[in-house]
């Protein structure tokens, strides 16, 4: 086919007029030619046909949600692509009625307050926490940027070369060795500060829009890239690494041309955890426990219900922690009517599961404390009382509940895993969180899954269900309590 | 605040890339929702695979988002936008070992039965490997992004004859590669 347009077949002006190319020469010229031909008749229709196949998939072509998240992060970007559509976050109790929103506090308001006192807490207790860091001095903890005001300008991209750059590659190789980087492809250097380069320049090029960044070594020789692309972070630098720089065997002058001009933009650990430890204050409400008994629920104290738990983030997305805390644990009493032997035999959690060193007789002053937590060691002193008066004589043909409620104080060793995001923010995590504790009765065992929402760069709010098992031994025999809460939780990092 | 960024010229979104943080983030994000599909499918369909093509995509905005720091006119973002990325992706393919794969080789699925139109859109997809680099990316840029064969030329800096030899002959070929699938459509 040749350059001139007056030579160009019928055959090829199909795709001319295909993509509306084709002048009006071209158009009577084709369309003569179609008329007595199938084969082109044919062509141009597989030429339609293609040009709609192309056309359907350009129609819903979008890049992956999670390419966008995390293009999103690596820029810096606070808001989600097509911010108009971004999703808002409601209120729980929104087009509630005011006497629903009343229910609501009355029944949550202390949990809430106590976890937002708890909340406010740890931020003074934190002092690197982004709300108070100008005014205490701290490195001001803003979005991650592209570098771009500390760096130099320059048009030229050959006028700018650093030492390492125009020295010997042996001795650029020997100088990687000692700092143990090497800068391979798809690997980012991560984890080092600003401090440990020396100086950059940058030259830019109006004609592709594209930056470079130098970094040099410094006098140390700790290690950098000798031309890398940087991305500022608040505590990392993010040194993007460059095949051919790095790789002994395709460096030449041309390749060095080239890929000082294109980098490879490659971040992997920018997702990451940036923190290491973090602590969580989480409140727990009681929902129900097994057995069921429809016994009224007891009142909780202020800072009752309550867990502190400290976490070290050994790798993203896990956690491994200390935690204690101190919680209601509801323990149904219940006499047995069958049992016709005089004594009133008061089990925990019904009749079949074993009683916790409580026993009532006829006799009111012949009572045994409950050895479990505390509160426990008079009736008279322990939570709710149903149908009967706590140390009464209660009649052995009908069936008396009674439901304690001793404190239950735990320590035990938490484990936390958060899975990836579910919103494109990259801001809603679900979690699972696991305790394993002692108390003063027996083991202790909790499982919570819930949703983690991170408004902040280190805080951590989190809603979720909480499972917990209370084991107790007595007679040589090993019985358990169970409960189901919700829980809501504070997480602050640093 | 973001219905009134829906309402700015991308010259004007693009100026106000250099604005206070807030208003930058918008910028970018009302950006990005105009132009991501036709820069994502161009990096798509010149990588030929996905995770290639995500690393072009990515630095194709980050690089985009860097060059706004500096005061300049922006006519024309879109074509910005694939300019970056075609220098992006071009490099990235002149570092990697070339892969040739013949059309013998090419294992395109049998069909028993007519091929539907999604199959059509997968094996148009597959059948670029087959075409030479500068077809493909005529091919690409014409039918995927949409772009006249001037649009082309002024792009890849080629006179615009050469665009169209480029863009006839990367369709043919693709027809060729085809013809077993497409006599489906016309049974």
């Amino acid at each position: 086919m040749g350059q001139n347009e007056s030579t160009w077949t019928a055959s090829e002006l199909v795709y001319l007029f295909v993509d509306g190319e084709a002048d009006d020469v071209q158009k009577t010229q084709l369309f003569g030619a179609l008329a007595n031909n199938s084969d082109l008749q044919a062509e141009l229709a597989d030429a339609i046909r293609i040009n709609a196949a192309v056309r359907d998939e350009t129609a819903n072509a979008a890049p992956p949600a999670g390419v966008t998240a995390t293009l999103f992060e690596r820029a810096g970007i606070g808001v989600a692509a097509g911010s108009s559509s971004a999703p808002v976050v409601s209120g729980v109790v929104g087009g509630g009625t005011a006497a629903g929103v009343g229910l609501l506090m009355r029944k949550f308001g202390l949990p809430l307050v106590t976890g937002f006192l708890g909340a406010v807490l740890a931020l003074f207790l934190v002092p690197e926490i982004g709300f108070f860091q100008e005014n205490s001095g701290g490195r001001v903890a803003e979005q991650p940027r592209l570098a771009s005001a500390q760096v130099e300008s320059s048009r030229s991209t050959d006028n700018v070369q650093s030492p390492s750059t125009t020295g010997p590659r042996g001795e650029r190789e020997r100088g990687l060795k000692r700092g143990q980087q090497r800068f391979g492809m798809g690997q980012a250097v991560a984890d080092r500060t600003l401090s440990e380069f020396s100086t950059s320049s940058v030259a830019q090029s109006s004609s592709d829009g594209f930056d470079r960044v130098e970094l040099t070594t410094q006098p140390n020789g700790i290690a950098s890239s000798d031309q890398s692309s940087v991305l500022f972070r608040p505590e990392l630098l993010q040194v993007l690494p460059h095949q051919a720089i790095n790789s002994a065997s395709l460096i030449s002058s041309t390749d060095r041309e080239i890929s000082s001009r294109v980098p490879r933009l490659t971040e992997t650990s920018v997702s990451g955890s940036r923190f290491h430890f973090s602590t969580q204050i989480r409140g727990i409400l009681g929902l129900e426990t097994f057995p069921n008994r429809s016994l009224e629920n007891g009142k909780s104290a202020p800072l009752e219900n309550l867990a502190l738990t400290a976490f070290w983030h050994p790798s993203e997305g896990h956690a491994f922690g200390v935690e204690v805390g101190r919680e209601r644990h509801p323990l149904y009493v219940q006499n047995d009517p069958a049992d016709d032997s005089g004594v009133i035999f008061l089990a925990i959690n019904g009749p079949d599961r074993g009683s916790l060193d409580i026993t009532i007789t006829s006799d009111p002053n012949d009572l045994t404390g409950l050895g479990n937590g505390r509160n426990s060691q008079d009736l008279s002193n322990v939570g709710n009382v149903a149908n009967t008066e706590s140390g009464s004589t209660v009649a052995s043909d009908t069936i008396n509940g009674y439901r304690l409620e001793p404190i239950v104080e735990w320590v035990g060793l938490a484990y936390q895993f958060k899975a990836g995001a579910i919103d494109s923010r990259g801001a809603i995590r679900p979690y699972v969180q696991t305790v394993v504790g002692a108390t003063q009765s027996g083991p202790i065992g909790k499982a919570t899954l819930g949703v983690a929402w991170k408004p902040e760069d280190r805080i951590s709010l989190g809603v979720g269900v909480e499972g917990t098992s209370l084991f107790y031994r007595r007679d040589g025999e090993w019985f358990s309590s169970r409960k189901v809460g919700a829980t809501y939780s504070v997480q602050v990092e640093f | 605040m973001s219905d009134n960024f829906s309402r700015y010229s991308d010259s004007r979104l693009f100026a106000l890339l250099r604005e206070e943080p807030k208003t930058k983030d918008q910028a970018f994000a009302e950006l990005y929702a105009r132009h991501s599909s036709r820069v994502w499918l161009y990096c798509l369909k010149i990588m030929g695979d996905r995770q290639s093509a995500e690393d072009m995509f990515q630095g194709t905005f980050l690089r985009f988002l860097q060059s706004a720091t500096v005061e300049r006119e922006m006519s024309n973002v879109p074509g910005f936008l694939l300019r970056i990325a075609r220098n992006l992706c071009l490099n990235a393919k002149q570092k990697m070992r070339p892969i040739t794969t013949s059309l013998e080789e090419l294992e395109l699925p049998v069909e028993e039965h007519p091929v539907e139109a999604r199959e059509l859109e997968r094996l148009v997809s597959t059948a670029l490997d087959l075409l030479p680099e500068e077809h493909r990316e005529a091919f690409v840029l014409q039918a995927y992004n949409g772009m006249s064969y001037k649009e082309i030329a002024e792009m890849i800096d080629r006179p615009v004859t050469t665009v169209r030899n480029r863009v006839v002959r990367a369709k043919k070929k693709m027809r060729e590669i085809l013809a077993p699938y497409l006599v489906d459509y016309r049974e």
